[in-house]
């Protein structure tokens, strides 16, 4: 689709915002969490505040054969009167595809056609009655069409998995990333607009959503007794406004997912709310650079072992915080300075982005902390004597991971070096601590 | 592998209408939810607490009117325009008027007695418990 091409200035940003080249793997993330998220709200699993009593339904039945609105006054949404009304015995068979669907999106399976089956089926429902509408329905919707039309089963994916070895993953251009990115920002821009009146400048919305029991849980109740309903209000307004901003700015982005996922928390742990604060965060996760990060990984190509274990680490470096460099791959060999080649094969070498080399098991332990699947473990990793039995296990792998190796291991590729003199690693070699025998190496860096 | 960032790119003039359209779309549905009141499609999440009853009427065509009231044909989460009580949303009021529009076409549509020429409906809201309550009637007129 895109194609290099001379320009002028503004139009050449407004390429490169939407339509730049970039790695699929954020949009594969964003497939797991929002499928996630519509998972847990088509099954009912919904809501912080009933924690203890959450239950979960395969799939939650929208209404009983009596209740059934379709088939009497339905209200369609304006413009889409057209759409064929299912009968009860349809609707609930639709239903009952949707979980399965959207398990095989989670899972990245048949990724090219489930992604879109599954935004057209969503959508349908919603489109079929104003009876229907939740502005969490909205939100699920709006981010399964971007999603479920991209190409996000490229990574993290049965699809990749199942794929040739030989098979690149092909890359995807940043425009469904960028949608979500803009569409964030105009979601609480409105949402700050349309309660500019009387009953939350005052608080007294906030009072009847507690006088009216809406606010539910045992978190609801004590704060509704220890702060304001003034204060909840305006902070509320505030909270918003400040996503709003944050998310439109590139440089608060960070400051706007923190701030935002203890709003969105805080929100789920007091109303019934639906999937609404978890898809928002899942949102959150297109603020992601899709380049990789700062901390280094030097690995053995040529170790089916260490390939292994790569393979795996890489599948839990959801946010893209690692490069993976194969000091073997002839391009990172001509890229950086000669390397102590004997002390690389015998432990994996982990470089921090405040450049501590770390080695072994202290390097696995490094890389613990930047994954967020084990980023809570990771304190636990210094408590003695879990270090020492940590080297030795690693050393006792190192010296027989020939043998664990299998014959038939796959290459994985590492990074691909591709001349930018601003890539996150190169930072990072530079940061190397002087102490280090890789030190010398950033000598040839100076000049980038 | 992604080119340097400040390569330029090119795409076909129609990828435009994508990154437009939809933020077009997403523009103007707030600025008219804005506008009508009305907090859906426009994330006016709990915008404004909105208590309100509706009662039904036909419009006979000596000007008299017979008091309705539904059968069964409001089930499911269509009982939020039941008459004779009172019911709450916090998609503010131009979401109600909305749904009783729907309704009141749905009775036009569907079987009006022969001597009925339009059906009524009288909405009684109020705002966040504060202030008067408001009264608005709506109609529908065979033919229109």
């Amino acid at each position: 689709m895109a194609q290099p091409s001379a320009s002028t200035d503004w139009s050449g940003r407004w390429n490169h915002f939407w339509f730049t080249p970039e790695p699929a793997d954020v949009l594969a993330l964003l497939r797991i969490f929002f499928g996630i998220a519509l998972l847990l709200e088509i099954t009912g699993a919904t809501g912080l505040y009933r924690l203890p009593h959450l239950e979960a339904s395969m799939p939650r039945h929208f209404a009983s054969p009596a209740q059934y609105p379709l088939d009497a006054v339905y209200l369609p949404v304006p413009g889409f009167e057209w759409l064929p009304v299912p009968s009860f015995a349809v609707f609930r068979l639709l239903e009952m595809v949707l979980v399965p669907l959207c398990v095989l999106f989670i899972a990245g399976l048949f990724t090219r056609w489930v992604g879109p089956l599954l935004a057209l089926l969503y959508l349908y429902f919603f489109l079929l009655s104003q009876l229907f509408y939740h502005h969490h329905v909205l939100l699920l919707v709006v981010g399964l069409v971007v999603i479920g039309f991209s190409r996000c089963g490229e990574h993290y994916s049965l699809d990749a998995y199942l794929a040739s070895p030989d098979a690149e993953p092909r890359p995807s251009v940043a425009l469904p990333r960028r949608l979500l990115q803009v569409f964030v920002p105009i979601v609480y821009l409105f949402s700050v607009a349309q309660k500019l009146n009387d009953g939350w400048i005052t608080g007294g919305f906030i009072e009847l959503l507690d006088v009216t029991d809406r606010v539910q849980g045992p978190v609801a109740a004590l704060m509704m007794d220890l702060i304001p309903y003034r204060v909840l209000s305006d902070l509320t307004l505030a909270t918003e406004l400040f996503l709003g901003i944050a998310f439109a700015i590139p440089g608060l982005h960070l400051a706007g997912i923190w701030v935002g996922t203890l709003f969105h928390l805080g929100i789920d742990l007091i109303l019934p709310v639906g999937a609404y604060s978890y898809a928002m965060l899942a949102l959150y996760i297109s603020y992601l650079k899709p380049g990789p990060g700062r901390t280094i990984v030097l690995f053995d190509g040529r170790c089916g072992f260490c390939q292994r274990s790569i393979r795996v680490a890489r599948l839990l470096d959801w946010f893209r915080r690692v490069s993976w460099l194969d000091f073997r791959d002839d391009a990172i060999a001509r890229s950086i300075p000669p390397l102590p080649l004997a002390r690389l094969e015998a432990q994996m070498v982990v470089i921090t982005p405040a450049g501590e080399v770390c080695r072994g098991f202290f390097a696995w332990r490094a890389l613990f902390r930047v994954f967020p699947l084990t980023f809570l473990a990771w304190p636990l990793t210094y408590i003695p004597p879990v270090p020492r039995l940590g080297k030795q296990v690693y050393a006792r792998i190192a010296e027989h991971r020939h043998r664990l190796a299998s014959t038939t291991a796959c290459a994985i590729p590492g990074h691909q070096v591709n001349g930018k003199a601003t890539e996150p690693w190169r930072e990072t070699w530079q940061a190397i601590e002087p102490s280090s025998e890789l030190a010398g190496s950033t000598e040839l860096f100076k000049g980038d | 592998m992604p080119p340097p960032d400040n390569s330029p790119v090119r795409v076909h003039p129609m990828w435009h209408l994508i990154p437009v359209g939809f933020m077009a779309l997403w523009i103007v549905l707030g600025i008219h939810s804005l506008w009508a009141d009305d907090a859906r499609f426009g994330w006016g999440m709990f915008k404004k607490h909105v208590d309100y009853r509706v009662s039904y009427s036909w419009i006979m065509e000596d000007g008299t009117s017979r008091s309705y009231t539904p059968a069964d044909e409001l089930r499911g989460p269509a009982r939020r325009l039941m008459p004779g009580r009172s019911h709450w949303t916090t998609y503010s009021v131009g979401a109600v008027r909305s749904w009783v529009r729907g309704y009141t076409s749905y009775m036009m549509e569907h079987g009006p007695p022969a001597v009925a020429c339009g059906f009524r409906a009288v909405l009684i809201y109020r705002v966040n418990r504060r202030g008067p309550a408001h009264r608005v009637v709506i109609e529908q007129r065979r033919g229109g």
